[in-house]
């Protein structure tokens, strides 16, 4: 059996969670071995919540039962002719830079189960999939968060219903038996993202100075226990805070994004429903910029074209006619805006973004929850831009061709970060066994 | 896994089909097919037809319609290829998919070819072979996994032909060469896989038996081709040795005689006792979640006497803080005692569930009779001998509690079943430590839990629900009238609200012409007062922006602004509905969270604009209500001539309004017999509410009885069996009587403690392992949810027995044995050691170094700042929430103890953290008035609960006067209250050694 002290060793430096053990950032930015080369250096997850209904979106069914059940029309788009729903005009326009997987399957046909399983339930660890990647690419900026859910709604912003969630909660998103520090971090308000960033003490000397009081104080106790490593990771997590009282700030604050007025246009900061979503997007771009590993934004409530609201859990002819066109507006302008802006910047090769939600609809009632056919789209991050990949049968409805399970997307995912699903491992617990690469989405 | 057989007999299929050249093979292509697509029905014991498709010589014969099923080399006019292709109707397989193309072709191939038997005959002698030594193997060891449908691993050992065929690892078994055959390694554990999985090895005889088998080219029976249709739930040896399934030892011997002896055989040598400040601090922390107070210190310190310690420990036990810190460690295995206020049920009342929990501890009620209540509370006497109790009615109410929704659980069976599934979970994880929820879907893979076991279960909770009972009741049968009177009512009032429905839309002619004309007419008639609104809207946000100085939203202001002028120069107005009326109710007078211009005017000081606001609020209100009343009345208003028969009906509903509310008033939401009637009983409820012109409303068909079936794979949309309620096999599976009218939960508590039995050891050994891991910060057995043969295997399992024991025997006295643990000398030992052995402490032959949980670090910040200890955490979220506070999601493990820069940032900046609790301790102890070497005493005592060291005291002069040489001043306060924050902010503080 191996000796903690060595365990202790070999994990915290394999796994970014070095000194501070912590997501947030660590002493010193670990020199991670990947398993092999990887592209993916940050992930940026729009989650639809609610489990979006493939047939609306991205995979056209190609036999209608009900055509009261598909209003929405799709056309083929850009060189690729990838077929795409008329809800998309922004996306149509990028999607020779898309990757339309349209045969997931294994998904969890309830709400707060399928939100844990997507994100979560590809291990026993039941760690989410960004704390697996954090762990294994290890933290990119010491002063930051490394995982991060982007939630909250800017000010004046009376058109979305609500800030944003996850299926699932805490589960969905926390680390499982990984270090706890991996779990995200939820930023619930836009204006305060980070709390108690301000020091009482006078000068930044002055707090130097009275974290290496600390740190002396601390070895008083910690001399006696010179085996609980927890201990300087403590006081070491002291030290990371005062590094992200300036550096935090500085990541999110977008004042002079905003000044720019085709940064407003391309992440549609003006129209009132896409002011929340882009501002989230653009902050989200300034965080993998500096190193952020993993930032989800969940999709909002919307105000439902025939009064009410909802979510993407569409059950009815009434709220997929009402409440989808929405929720496609609050994210189609500002995902087309990120993906051409992480192009120009050179960042898409190295940030994956994805789309997709807990799971499907269809089968029995054909707009039910179903966990056997649902569509994801990837762009960035070397997936292979301008395809689809997999295929549903004829309803639509159960994925066929290709099929990629849930824990064969995480598997993916990760590869493409340049982590072997097989050789990623905490206290010899990885990935499930079963879990397959599709290869097909890797260009 | 299901995807992949079929997948890979797929692909056999398509492979053997595209090499067209050998001819057709009946064992290893025909039958697979057969059996994939047919045999459901078409086989020995259930030859519907007449028709048996398991053997060439019954498929010649064929069944009662068609005559001979294949007629050999006529592929044309075999009914076999014709019902399949549709050419004779019915199609075949019925329900089902048509067979896909090439698997016709195959068929037709094989009949075509002669339909020729090329299964292997056998001798007599290797038959009986087969029967005497190698079916009794299978049978026990194998067909748990790899039969049925779903084999575990692609392998279906219950066939020859799925034998041949292998599985996802590909062929198992090379016929005549037992050397080359995987079967063998794998049961010889040889490889890396062992088989039979978690089951016994073979003995050398029956793995002897097996080689034979393959030598003699695995005979086979010729009228029995696939041995068993379904996988068979087998207990091995294995199952019944589990240290945690095993009897309790009868006697048991002291901790730390147990300990020591497990030490010398490990050659570990123990720490030294802790001293004193450090042990006091470690058991106050421990049994009360609190520092001790000075006065505590100096008396234990002073005193010599032999049993000093063991006078603490009992000071600790008698103290009430006791009851609040070992029941809030019990609420974490209840998933918070959370309520249904996260997923949209009904209000259980927390607050009262988690007094009554610390009133239970305090006294120390059995253990066995606080576990009963969670199951069976409601239809149980009170302890102070009342018929009835409330308390106990929410205590049997926790396990509905979890955090899947309740929404719509009477209207979607799959949010019923996985309310119920939490039931089972609690049942199984908080009071037997073990996952009796896997077996949902198939049997356990672990542990001895079959799937019929888990509807045995699930029988006992789909039977309950909850309901309102008035707060006095006097016994259970009190409780279910109210519960019925209760669901009588509303569904009287459904059926007039019903017939008002109906009534309504035909006097509103035309599925509701008139009341369409007066809604429309209605429009034209608000649009002034809808326009006036927007004016007035305006006004506020103007008053905001002016008030505002924050730059950018001063730009969002204006925008809105915009926005809304610009309808006004061309004004449309909002089409109006009841709802719509009422969003506009929320927009001027708020709601949740959304601030109403009411208010917002207000804070702007713009008195006459609130005032104008609030009239209009009355006015949209009494627009809202008229429009409801016309919708009600098909556009008349009540009492009109034209609707007095409405009216009655509508002065019924009133009335029953009035009963229920007065009913509700004295009502509280508890655990209650009768279940939601099981879905596919629903229809005829739903008929007869449709003839009735009533909604139908399945929570209020009357309370139902009666067993749940088994959903295959746990799919609710794939209802099997009933299975009758009762318990386990495994813990002897007796059936029970239960009456009629009643769910059976009373029997399944008395059951669940019943003396000497496994079930009643589980409970034991998982309450006691708790208690370990509560007093040293890891349990003997470090899976405390998962006591069965998925969790870890303890180091000692024998120390876990003896404390059971020690439970059991004291009457389920926790305090006794939390007691006996606490004053063992292994308990009292140090953290710090200087052995290198046993790093994880497995052995515990030292104490740990833990961080305490969030409730004792709020506990010891109002302890230091206010010189408060009474248990109240109100208002202190914030620090809560830093520190990993308990999820109501989940029935918790073991709390978390993260390290998180934010928690340092709380810590160090904001203003009520450490910078209040140390001003407060130097106000409180007028520390300002002490001399500094006192002064630093006192601060340690009242943060440490210790003296300093000279290095420690050298330190604090030096960080004391390094401030004051700045400031120049002899004395203040500040840098006192500095000194204590760094304090605060120190590892010592929330770490126990």
């Amino acid at each position: 059996m191996m000796k903690r002290r060595q365990f202790l060793k070999q994990t915290c430096s394999a796994s970014g969670i070095v000194a501070a053990s912590s997501g947030w950032g660590a002493e010193a930015v670990p020199s991670t071995q990947l398993h092999h080369p990887g592209k993916v250096k940050s992930v940026i997850f729009y989650y639809c919540r609610g489990g979006p209904a493939q047939g609306h979106t991205f995979d056209k069914p190609k036999k209608m039962l009900d055509p009261e059940l598909h209003p929405f029309q799709f056309q083929k788009s850009g060189q690729s002719g990838l077929e795409i729903s008329e809800l998309f005009p922004e996306l149509q326009k990028v999607a020779d830079d898309l990757c339309i997987i349209r045969s997931g399957y294994g998904a969890k046909a309830t709400h707060a189960e399928g939100g844990q399983h997507i994100f979560s339930g590809t291990s026993a660890l039941k760690a989410s999939l960004g704390a697996w990647l954090l762990y294994g690419l290890g933290t990119g900026n010491a002063n930051l968060p490394g995982h991060v859910v982007l939630t909250g709604r800017v000010p004046g912003d009376n058109w979305a219903k609500s800030d944003g969630a996850i299926h699932g909660g805490a589960r969905s998103i926390g680390a499982g038996g990984l270090p706890p520090s991996l779990q995200a971090q939820v930023i619930r308000d836009l204006k305060n993202p980070i709390e108690n960033l301000t020091s009482p003490l006078d000068s930044a000397a002055t707090q130097e100075r009275w974290l290496s009081e600390l740190a002396e104080l601390n070895t008083h106790f910690s001399g006696r226990h010179p085996d609980v490593a927890e201990l300087n990771s403590r006081t070491a997590s002291f030290r990371t805070a005062f590094r992200m009282q300036s550096a935090a700030p500085e990541a999110f604050d977008l004042s002079k994004e905003v000044e720019n007025p085709s940064i407003r246009k391309r992440y549609g900061l003006d129209p009132l429903p896409t002011r929340s979503t882009g501002t989230k997007l653009l902050l989200a771009r300034r965080l993998v910029e500096r190193g952020v590993r993993f930032i989800t934004v969940p999709s909002m409530t919307v105000p439902s074209l025939g009064g009410g609201q909802g979510d993407w859990d569409t059950h009815t002819p009434v709220q997929l006619r009402g409440v989808t066109p929405n929720l496609c507006r609050a994210c189609d302008h500002p995902l087309a805006g990120l993906i051409t802006d992480l192009k120009e910047r050179g960042l898409l090769e190295q940030t994956l973004v994805i789309w997709g939600g807990e799971m499907g609809r269809g089968d029995k009632g054909f707009l039910n929850h179903n966990g056997d056919g649902f569509t994801w789209w990837m762009a960035g991050g070397g997936v292979k831009a301008g395809t689809a990949y997999g295929a549903t049968d004829e309803l639509g409805f159960t994925a066929v061709e290709n099929p990629v399970h849930v824990r064969d997307f995480h598997a993916t995912i990760l590869w493409m970060a340049g982590l072997d699903y097989r050789q990623l491992k905490f206290k010899g617990i990885g990935l499930e066994e079963s879990c397959k690469l599709a290869q097909g989405i890797i260009s | 896994m299901k995807l992949i057989f079929y997948l890979s007999v797929g692909a056999c299929l398509l492979l053997s089909s595209a090499i067209a050249k050998d001819p057709v093979s009946f064992e290893r292509e025909v039958l697979p097919l057969l059996e994939h697509r047919c045999n459901e029905c078409h086989h020995p014991e259930d030859s519907q037809g007449g028709l048996d498709l398991t053997r060439v010589a019954t498929i010649l014969r064929g069944g009662d319609d068609d005559g001979p099923a294949a007629i050999p080399g006529n592929p044309g006019e075999s009914p076999l290829v014709l019902r399949v292709t549709g050419e004779t109707k019915p199609r075949m397989p019925k329900k089902e998919e048509p067979l896909p193309d090439h698997e016709i072709d195959l068929l037709k191939r094989w009949v075509a070819e002669g339909a020729r038997d090329d299964t292997p005959e056998f001798s007599q002698e290797d038959l009986t072979f087969f029967e005497k030594e190698i079916r009794p193997v299978l049978f026990t060891h194998c067909f748990k996994c790899h039969a049925g449908k779903d084999p575990e691993s692609g392998l279906m050992l219950s066939s020859r032909y799925g034998i041949l065929a292998g599985g996802n690892r590909g062929p198992v078994v090379i016929p005549g060469d037992p050397e080359q055959s995987f079967l063998l390694s794998a049961v010889r554990h040889e490889g890396v896989l062992k088989m039979p999985k978690g089951g016994d090895k073979l003995s050398e005889e029956k793995i002897a038996s097996l080689e034979e088998w393959i030598r003699r080219g695995l005979p086979w029976p010729s009228d029995e081709k696939v041995l068993t249709r379904e996988k068979l739930f087998t207990i091995s040896d294995a199952d019944r040795e589990h240290w945690a399934f095993r009897p309790l030892p009868t006697s048991a011997g002291s901790i730390d005689t147990i300990l020591e002896k497990r030490w010398q055989a490990e050659d570990l040598e123990p720490a030294p006792s802790a001293d004193r400040h450090r042990l006091l601090r470690r058991v106050s922390y421990d049994l009360i979640g609190y520092p001790p107070t000075p006065e505590e210190i100096a008396n234990y310190i002073n005193d010599d006497s032999p049993g000093a310690f063991e006078k603490v420990v009992d000071r600790l036990l008698s103290s009430d803080l006791y009851g609040t810190r070992w029941g809030r460690h019990w609420l974490d295995y209840t998933r918070n005692g959370a309520n249904g206020q996260q997923n949209r049920g009904p209000e259980m009342l927390p607050a009262r569930y988690a007094k009554w929990v610390t009133d239970c501890f305090n006294q120390d009620v059995p253990y066995d009779w606080f576990a009963q209540t969670h199951l069976a509370g409601d239809l149980m006497p009170g302890r102070d001998g009342s018929g009835y109790s409330i308390d106990l009615a929410l205590a049997a109410a926790v396990p509905l509690n979890g955090a899947r929704t309740f929404q719509n659980a009477a209207t979607e069976t799959f949010a019923l079943m996985d309310k119920l599934d939490e039931g089972v979970e609690f049942m199984g994880r908080s009071l037997m430590g073990i996952s009796l929820e896997c077996a949902r879907c198939h049997d356990h893979k672990f542990d001895p839990i079959s799937q019929r076991d888990y509807y045995a279960l699930l029988g006992f909770f789909q039977s309950s629900w909850f309901g309102p009972v008035p707060s006095d009741t006097k016994s259970p049968a009190e409780a279910f009238a109210a519960v019925e009177r209760e669901r009588e009512l509303l569904q009287e009032k459904a059926h007039f609200d019903g017939l008002i429905r109906v009534e309504a839309t035909r006097i509103s002619s035309h599925g509701g012409e008139l009341r369409n004309r007066w809604m429309k007419e209605r429009q034209g008639f608000l649009k002034p007062w809808d326009k006036r609104l927007m004016e007035l809207e305006v006004a506020v946000l103007q008053g905001e922006l002016k008030a505002s100085a924050d730059k950018k939203l001063k730009l969002d202001i204006q925008t809105a602004i915009d926005e809304r002028e610009l309808n006004l120069s061309d004004f449309k107005q909002r089409f109006f509905d009841v709802r719509s009326l009422k969003e506009i109710g929320y927009q001027i007078g708020g709601h949740k969270s959304e601030i109403g211009l009411i208010v917002r005017s207000e804070k702007l000081g713009l008195i006459d604009l609130q005032k104008e606001l609030s009239t209009w609020k009355e006015r949209f209100e009494t627009e809202r209500l008229e429009w409801w009343e016309r919708h009600r009345f098909g556009s008349f208003r009540k009492g009109d001539p034209e609707v007095e028969q409405l009216t009655k009906w509508d002065d019924e509903v009133v009335k029953i309004d009035a009963e229920l509310e007065k009913l509700r008033a004295a009502r509280i939401v508890v655990r209650c017999e009768g279940g939601l009637r099981r879905a596919e009983e629903l229809a005829e409820f739903a008929a007869e509410a449709k003839a009735d012109k009533r909604q139908f409303y399945p929570d209020l068909v009357p309370a139902w009885f009666g067993d749940a079936r088994l959903l295959d794979r746990g799919d609710v949309m794939e209802p099997r069996e009933l299975i009758p309620r009762g318990f386990p096999t495994f813990f002897g599976g007796e059936q029970t009587h239960i009456d009629e009218k009643s769910s059976g939960r009373l029997e399944l508590a008395k059951w669940i403690i019943t003396q000497d039995s496994t079930q009643s050891a589980l409970v034991a050994r998982a309450a006691v392992n708790r208690m370990w891991l509560h007093l040293f910060g890891e349990g003997l057995c470090r899976s405390p949810k998962e006591l069965g043969r998925l969790g870890e295997i303890p180091e000692m399992p024998e120390l876990i027995d003896a404390l059971a024991v020690k439970l059991i025997k004291s009457g389920w006295s926790k305090k006794s044995v939390i007691r006996e643990i606490v004053i063992s000398n292994a308990y009292q030992q140090s953290a710090i050691t200087e052995s290198k052995q046993d790093p994880a402490n497995r052995f515990f032959a030292r104490q740990n170094v833990r961080r305490l949980e969030a409730e004792p670090i709020v506990n010891t910040m109002t302890w230091i700042g206010e010189g408060r200890r009474d248990g109240n955490l109100l208002g202190e979220v914030h620090y809560l929430s830093h520190f990993d506070p308990p999820t109501t999601d989940d029935l918790i493990e073991k709390r978390v103890a993260s390290i998180a820069p934010t928690q340092a940032l709380f810590l160090m900046n904001q203003p009520t953290a450490t910078q209040k609790v140390a001003s407060d301790l130097v106000r409180r102890l007028k520390l300002d008035s002490l001399e500094l070497p006192d002064c630093l005493d006192v601060i340690y005592e009242s943060v440490y609960q210790r003296h300093p060291t000279d290095s420690e005291l050298t330190f604090a002069r030096e960080f004391i006067e390094r401030r004051r040489s700045q400031v120049e001043k002899s004395i203040t306060t500040e840098e006192i209250s500095e000194f204590i924050q760094l304090l605060l902010c120190s590892n010592e503080l929330i770490y126990l050694e």
